[in-house]
Order: structure tokens, then sequence, then C-alpha cells
């Protein structure tokens, strides 16, 4: 069921953006403060501990490699 | 006059497109990262006597206009492990090989500190307005190997306002704990799709899902089961299915308030074969304090329920068992707080800060973990860590 929410919320976004956005309106979207895992290493040092202490990973946009058994 | 008026026309609709085309070709090229490198010092602390340092480097090179490469080479050191409890003689025994048992003097177990190396290699393409990539990490400590490989490829559309990127990452992973004299395997296969949207020009917005196939050996050795018989404890291995399908979606909305500020909500739903089901909420908050200082604050909280054969206690054995306290239901809570330094302040008396290529990252994050049973070694329910990562990014 929040699956299907999720979906839904999302769509709702995609459609409500097929309006493009013009190339001079998107200075403020390259500001480092509006970009999404703007530094994936950092992202991937943050998430990296939580994988081993949680029973859930994914769908973070961070990778990490080993058992990390800290 | 009416001619010459035409070819204005013509040449200022020529010019426009050139620009375009211009804008177009420079943020395709500025879609692949350029020349960076970045070391980081990083350490996890927690209530649970765990230690770890993890110093890092990263190097990211331009080949050309299209192409780049990647190595990454990363150190864990794990300076204490739960084992190293305040509890000489617990009352069950978990044998890490980065705990050392010292009684009356003497290691009665292996004293070891578990260095873990992680070698990543990295390659990135652009072609036309998509990105290849393809990554290849090796990790290596004494009782455990892994190797993966990451594909993945981003496709740019309707004018660079939306991307669509698919991966798969494959790892071979080899366990060999040191308290037993067996190797075995564990495969996983992870496959993502990814998709962002630029919603408007203040609002931008990212889906992420991933699904992923584990198999092989995925319960974890060092710690053993309990199970009281006939009036005496004895010790059992773990015995995890060993067939695990974890799914998760999530999605993020960054939202810029203020011309200095921005706000990113994001929700994941992550379920799994286990009957493990987990939802992470997270807000961040970041702002300019000045033209050179950025501060970001976060909060997430995941709740998440208990996998099919968790007990916190077993009276007899069963076909699945663990004690693995990760695979309890429970809820965990983390605080972040970032600080980021961009240089270039001519005017600063810290010389340091004068190159505009370099950039200082300081991160502190608080973490609570809550689950519903008590940790064996220490029966405490509450486990509370600290995790900072120090950084420099070095862009030329």
């Amino acid at each position: 069921m929040r699956i299907r929410i999720l979906l839904l919320i999302g769509s709702a976004f995609l459609l409500y953006g097929c309006a493009t956005v013009q190339p001079w309106e998107k200075e403020g979207l390259a500001d480092p403060i509006m970009i999404i895992n703007e530094n994936p290493i950092n992202a991937g040092i943050k998430e990296h501990h939580i994988d081993y202490r949680e029973g859930a990973v994914g769908a973070t946009g961070a990778e990490s490699g080993g058992c990390g058994c800290g | 006059m009416q001619k010459a008026g035409v070819v204005g026309v013509v040449n200022k609709t020529l010019l426009f497109s050139l620009i375009l085309f211009n804008i177009t070709t420079i943020s395709f090229a500025q879609l692949l990262p350029g020349n960076e490198t970045q070391v980081n010092f990083s350490g996890y602390f927690d209530n649970f006597s765990v230690s770890v340092l993890y110093p890092s480097i990263s190097l990211t090179k331009k080949l050309s206009e299209t192409t780049n490469i990647t190595g990454r080479y990363l150190v864990d050191m794990i300076t204490a492990a739960s084992i190293k409890s305040h509890n000489p003689t617990p009352k069950v025994d978990v044998v890490t090989t980065a705990s050392g048992r010292v009684k009356n003097g003497e290691n009665i177990l292996p004293s070891f500190d578990e260095v873990r190396h992680e070698f990543n290699l990295g390659f990135a393409h652009l072609l036309g307005s998509r990105i290849l990539t393809l990554d290849g990490i090796y990790s290596t400590e004494s009782d455990y190997t892994s190797a993966t490989l990451i594909g993945n490829i981003t496709q740019y559309f309707a004018e660079n306002d939306a991307s669509l990127q698919l991966g798969i990452i494959r790892s071979w992973d080899k366990v060999f704990p040191k308290t037993k004299n067996w190797k075995k395997d564990k495969n996983v296969t992870t496959v993502n799709a990814n998709f962002s949207q630029i919603i408007s020009k203040r609002l931008i917005l990212q889906l992420l899902t991933t699904y992923t196939d584990n198999n092989g050996l995925l319960s974890d050795n060092y710690q053993l089961v309990p199970i009281n018989i006939e009036g005496k404890d004895s010790l059992f291995d773990p015995i995890h299915p060993d067939l695990r399908i974890r799914r998760a979606a999530a999605l993020s909305l960054k939202y810029r308030l203020t011309q200095n500020s921005s706000l990113q909500l994001g929700y994941r739903y992550y379920w799994d074969s286990w009957d493990v089901k987990s939802s992470t909420y997270s807000v961040n908050y970041e702002r300019y304090l000045s033209k050179y200082v950025i501060l970001g604050i976060g909060l997430r909280s995941n709740f998440q329920s208990r996998a099919f054969f968790f007990k916190p206690t077993y009276l007899a054995p069963e076909e699945f068992m663990t004690v693995d306290i990760k695979l309890d239901s429970g809820y965990s809570n983390q605080f972040e707080l970032k600080f980021i330094l961009n240089g270039g302040n001519r005017h600063s008396f810290l010389p340091f800060l004068k190159d505009e290529r370099v950039q200082y990252v300081f991160n502190l994050n608080f973490y609570l973990r809550h689950t519903d049973s008590p940790y064996w070694f220490n029966n405490s329910s509450n486990l509370f860590a600290t995790n900072f990562n120090i950084g420099i990014r070095y862009r030329y």
C-alpha cells in the first residue's frame, strides 16, 4: 500500500513537471545546496555505519563494499 | 532596409541557437565530474564499545571532455569491538577477530584489531546525452573478502530536466571466520532504477528503487545463539535462510526556500522476504551563513519490524535462529550537523581559505537505536553512537 502511495505521489510530481524549466531558470538549481547527494563519497560514509546497524538497506543512492562489521 | 532587418533577425536566431547549443554542450560536459582529489578522515564510536576509524583518499581525473577515471582507497580500522565488553566472562560468548579478550593478564583468545582495505576503480564515459559508468570494488580483511562490479547508465532527456539511471551491482563475497574452519560464499545482485526530475525552478524530485537478491551465508557466525538445555547453556551457530530478497523505494524532494537556503524531505519504504519492513523519514536543511560557509542540519528516523525468525531467546534448536539485534523490531533516530567551508575568500586571515579550488567538509552525526529486545552481552536496548567526518576536496 505504502509503495503505491509513494509511486502515486512520484507520478503526480512527474506529470506536473512536464512543463520544461527553461535553461535561464535553472541557475538556482545548480547551486550546491540544491543538489541531492552533492558529495557521493560523504553520503557513502554516512550510510556505511547505518547499513550494518539496521535491517533495512537500499534506495539511498550510496553503495559500499565489504562487511563493515564495525 | 527590410532585407537588412530580415538578415538581422536571422543572425539573432542563429546567434541564439548557437548560444543554446553551447549551453547544451557545456551542460552535458558538466554532467561528468571534473578533476578532484578528496581526502576524508572518519570515525565511529558507540556505547557498545565499538570504535572505528576510517581514512580514505579519492582521486578523479578527467582524461578527456567525455571520459574520466576515479580511484579510491579506504581503510577501516576497528580499534575495539563489542566483545570487548565490560564483562570479562560474559554469560554468552561471541568471538570476533576484532576482539582481544584478556583474562589475568593473558590473552585467552586471539587478539586482533581488524583492518579492512577497500580499493575502488571507476570509469565514466559521456556518450551524447547519456553517461556510462563502470566501477570495481575489492574489499579485504582477515575473515572476509568482497569483490563488487557496478555498472550504470544514466540517460538525460527533456532538455536535461530529467534523468533515468539504471544500474546493476554484483558482489562475490567470501566469509571465513577465524573461529571456524570453513569458507562460505555470499552473493549479492542488486538492480537499481533511479529517476530525477526538475519540477520547477525551485523544486527537484528524485525517486530511487532497488531490488536485491542475497544468497549464500547470510548470518554473522561470530554471534552464537544460547539455548538452555537441561539446565546447561549450550551455544549454537545462527541459522539464517540462505536467500533474502530485499526491496526499497525512496522519494526525495529538494526545495529552494530562499536565495540562501534549501529544504530536503525524504521517505523510504523497505520490505524483504524475511518480513523486515521499515519506514525511514528524513529532513535536511541547508543554508549559506556567508558566501563561503554552508550550514546543514538534518534529522532521520527509521521504524523497523522484526525478522520472522528473530527471537530474544530460544528454548530449543529451530530451523532458523538468530540473535542478530539488527533483525529485531525497533526504531532509530539520527541528528546530523554539517559545515562546509568554501575556499576563495581572499580577505581571510587564514591562508588555507584563500584558494577557491579547496572545500572543507565537517560532519557530525548522533545516532540512537532502540530495539525491543536487549542486546545479549550488555543487556541494553539502546545504542548511542557518534559518527564524524572531516574532509578536504580539491577541485582543479
